[in-house]
């Protein structure tokens, strides 16, 4: 009998929970969102651990049939906008000039570990180490050096950090409902890595992934990991500037938003006006041409911080694609305003394709808001049957699982 | 490939080295007393610890402004101090072919006049290289450090980033403290050191100012290496002191686009060892990178040891992975993003 694994994704509006079976198809069990509201987690932290906890508990029950359930392995997904991105390099000596010898697991182990020895801030860990680029001697590029004779291999990886504090908190949540977690996935580096397709990752892409107060994206070009980052800014924040405008409440604003939200406005119908049934409120009608212009604003701003951090990284020339999806891409036209900004094109990317993969009994629905979900659970899947894994270092955790095992047995 | 030729020699370029800050002002202090064939001049808004340093040129900077009381960790003072007294510097370091800024970014001299100092010497066009140790983590101020590296890129030629974080790692714990601080300022007077024995000191195959401008001309981070053979049997230690200079925070020799290498030796040096050390560095840099050598065939009555590398290599890279990264990743104005994009514009 195969072996279940579970994901627990956190996202900016909902915790997403697959369950899953461990084989060469990815076979769900079953999966239930939970929805959380911005007291509970807020800009991919948590604010409110006991109801975290309580409601992954619920979430267990749901998805599993059983108050207790221990899975073989557990994947957390997350994001965060203190997450740094680093790319380091490692090298292992394999042999001398005069008699290069074979390269093995272990060299390849020894150069990535290697990579992994970089000064951190105090309190951050690596959680993900990505090798992106492999050198054997003077033959660079080299996608799989094992076998190959040489003298010494080096590896470019990237590296995932993170607060240790707020990985932490995840992890204690989850013990709280009794699932012990040792793995990681960041979010934009699985979107990116699972979403494209393979000739969208060899040519170069960018992902954005625009949620409730978090923008995920990431770069992949050359099938090399370049960038995976976070902003701090999403969906929410066109709610609060329609709430500043027009004087409404938040509510309101995701009302109009979702209905009449667009930004493919022509001109010509700039006289009309958008009634709110508010009844006595003061605002009762507003413009939809400055609807249109305060959304624009906002999602603006965000693809321009995201062109800027390409161009820092050199990137902006090299990807040929965006792909844009997350709840807030649903508002019309928003892979036109992509492409005026990045001079590149955009769609709109529903994870249908995703959702092929699965097998299983459990419906999912098409939904852009699941889309770092599908990623975190396609990448995990991929992750443990390749055996290719470097998790965090949270040795205090690991302690601490220690007494929970002495106590309860666990 | 590597090249060499030989040049007529006997031109004494200037170069001027100067220490700016407490930090800055140690090292050049330690340059100047070593003896090394340069100008030091050191600026400083601290008169007490001017008063205590010995250098070509010993400058009080910003004394309006700060009384000689020192910028009291306030770089906008250090940088208020080196505009105030802009004239002094550049009435010391005008007519430099070379000019080499020495800081301890993370307090306020250091960090606040070397952008000032740096831009100047770009409005001049003097050749400049920066060398500069970032504070330690528990300092709290690699921020503003790696900020003022971040603005100075734009003006320096190269720029060389020595991590004090990574003195962990590079010395047993055994050591005390004085002999772990020692080491940050050894490793900046070697990189001084290689760049002055590139140029002033003549070799039977030279590499020459030129040679050493076309290099560091390429920009970004550089990376600066010595290693000292006493004998014959330690030339492979000091083949990797010059490949692995963990100090030297974001780059490594992985990363160098041209290079180049002068070896002094007291006239021992076989070729077998030579093309050890030549070899050995060649293999450890990108394929295409350029590398151009300086060689002595009859060896130097200065010279003690057996063979001594200076190695200096420039990347290109205008932003280095590991540094830049955190740089940017700072700059990024996320302040008030709960406040309408056009609403932020129009307070602006």
């Amino acid at each position: 009998m195969s072996e279940n694994f579970m994901v627990v994704d956190f996202c900016s509006s909902k915790i997403v929970l697959f369950l899953a079976e461990l084989g060469p198809e990815l076979k769900i069990k079953n999966w239930t969102p939970i929805p959380v509201d911005q007291d509970t987690i807020r800009s991919g932290q948590i604010y409110n651990l006991e109801n975290v906890a309580s409601k992954i508990r619920k979430g267990i029950e749901e998805t599993t049939g059983k108050s207790r359930y221990e899975p073989a392995d557990v994947y957390i997904g997350f994001s965060d906008p203190e997450v740094e991105f680093l790319s380091s390099i490692g090298m292992a000596a394999c042999g001398t000039p005069d008699n290069p010898s074979e390269i093995t697991e272990k060299h390849l182990d020894q150069a990535i570990t290697s990579s992994r020895a970089v000064k951190l801030e105090e309190g951050r860990v690596i959680v993900q180490t990505i090798p992106v680029r492999f050198d054997v001697d003077s033959k660079t590029d080299i996608k799989n050096p094992k076998g190959m004779l040489g003298v010494r291999l080096e590896v470019k990886s990237a590296l995932i950090t993170a607060k240790k504090s707020s990985l932490l908190n995840f992890k204690r949540a989850l013990e709280k409902a009794g699932i012990y977690a040792e793995r990681f996935a960041y979010q934009p580096v699985a979107e990116i890595f699972e979403l494209p397709s393979e000739e969208e990752k060899e040519n170069g892409i960018l992902i954005i992934d625009i949620g409730r107060d978090l923008t995920n994206y990431g770069v992949i070009t050359e099938n090399k990991l370049q960038l995976a980052e976070t902003l701090p800014v999403g969906g929410i924040h066109i709610n609060k500037d329609l709430k500043h405008y027009f004087n409404i409440t938040i509510d309101k604003a995701e009302e109009i938003k979702k209905k009449y939200g667009q930004l493919t406005f022509s001109e010509t119908e700039d006289s009309e006006y958008i009634d709110l049934n508010m009844g006595s409120m003061k605002t009762n009608k507003i413009k939809r041409d400055l609807l249109v212009k305060y959304i624009s604003e906002r999602l603006s701003e965000i693809f321009e911080f995201i062109k800027e951090r390409l161009i820092q990284n050199d990137l902006k020339d090299k990807i040929t694609f965006i792909k844009i999806t997350g709840g807030t891409s649903q508002i019309e036209g928003i892979e036109k305003l992509a492409e005026k900004i990045f001079n590149i094109t955009a769609e709109v990317y529903t994870p249908s394709r995703e959702i092929e993969k699965l097998t299983g009994n459990y419906d999912i629905p098409v939904l852009n808001s699941l889309c770092s979900s599908l990623a975190i659970l396609l990448f995990a899947h991929r992750n443990l049957t390749s055996g290719v894994s470097y998790s965090a270092d949270l040795s205090v955790m690991k302690n601490v699982k220690g007494i929970f095992k002495k106590m309860f047995g666990k | 490939m590597i090249t060499a030729y030989k040049s007529d020699g006997g031109v004494n370029f200037k170069i001027k080295v100067v220490g700016i800050g407490g930090a800055g002002g140690n090292i050049v202090q330690r340059i100047y007393l070593s003896g090394l064939k340069c100008e030091t001049i050191i600026l400083n808004t601290d008169a007490q610890a001017l008063s205590k340093q010995r250098a070509t040129h010993v400058i009080p900077i910003g004394k309006s402004i700060t009384q000689g009381g020192g910028a009291g960790a306030d770089p906008d003072l250090g940088r208020k101090a080196a505009e105030e007294s802009l004239y002094e510097i550049h009435s010391k370091t005008q007519n430099a072919d070379l000019l080499i800024i020495v800081a301890g970014l993370g307090n306020g001299t250091g960090t606040g006049a070397s952008p000032v100092v740096a831009r100047y010497a770009r409005e001049k066009n003097i050749l400049t290289i920066g060398v500069f140790t970032l504070p330690f983590n528990f300092e709290g101020k690699k921020d503003i450090s790696l900020r003022a590296i971040s603005e100075m890129e734009k003006y320096l030629n190269t720029t060389v980033v020595i991590d004090n974080n990574m003195i962990s790692e590079v010395v047993s714990m055994d050591s005390s403290v004085k002999e772990a601080y020692g080491l940050v300022d050894t490793v900046v007077k070697n990189c001084v050191e290689s760049i002055i024995n590139v140029v002033q000191e003549f070799s039977d195959v030279n590499v020459d100012f030129n040679d050493l401008k076309a290099t560091i001309s390429r920009g970004g981070l550089g990376y600066f290496a010595k290693g000292v053979a006493e004998r014959q049997e330690d030339v492979k230690n000091a083949i990797n002191d010059v490949l692995f200079n963990p100090l030297l925070s974001g780059v490594s020799i992985n990363d160098v686009k041209g290079a180049l290498v002068n070896i002094r030796t007291n006239g021992d040096l076989k070729m077998s060892s030579f093309d050890e050390i030549m070899d050995q560095i060649r293999k450890h840099m990108p394929e295409k990178a350029a590398l151009k050598y300086g060689l002595q065939k009859e060896g130097d009555s200065s010279v003690k040891s057996y063979a001594e590398i200076y190695f200096i290599g420039t990347t290109g890279k205008k932003t280095s992975d590991s540094i830049v990264d955190r740089i940017t990743s700072k700059q990024r104005n996320l302040a008030n993003l709960d406040l309408p994009p056009g609403v932020r514009k129009n307070k602006k």
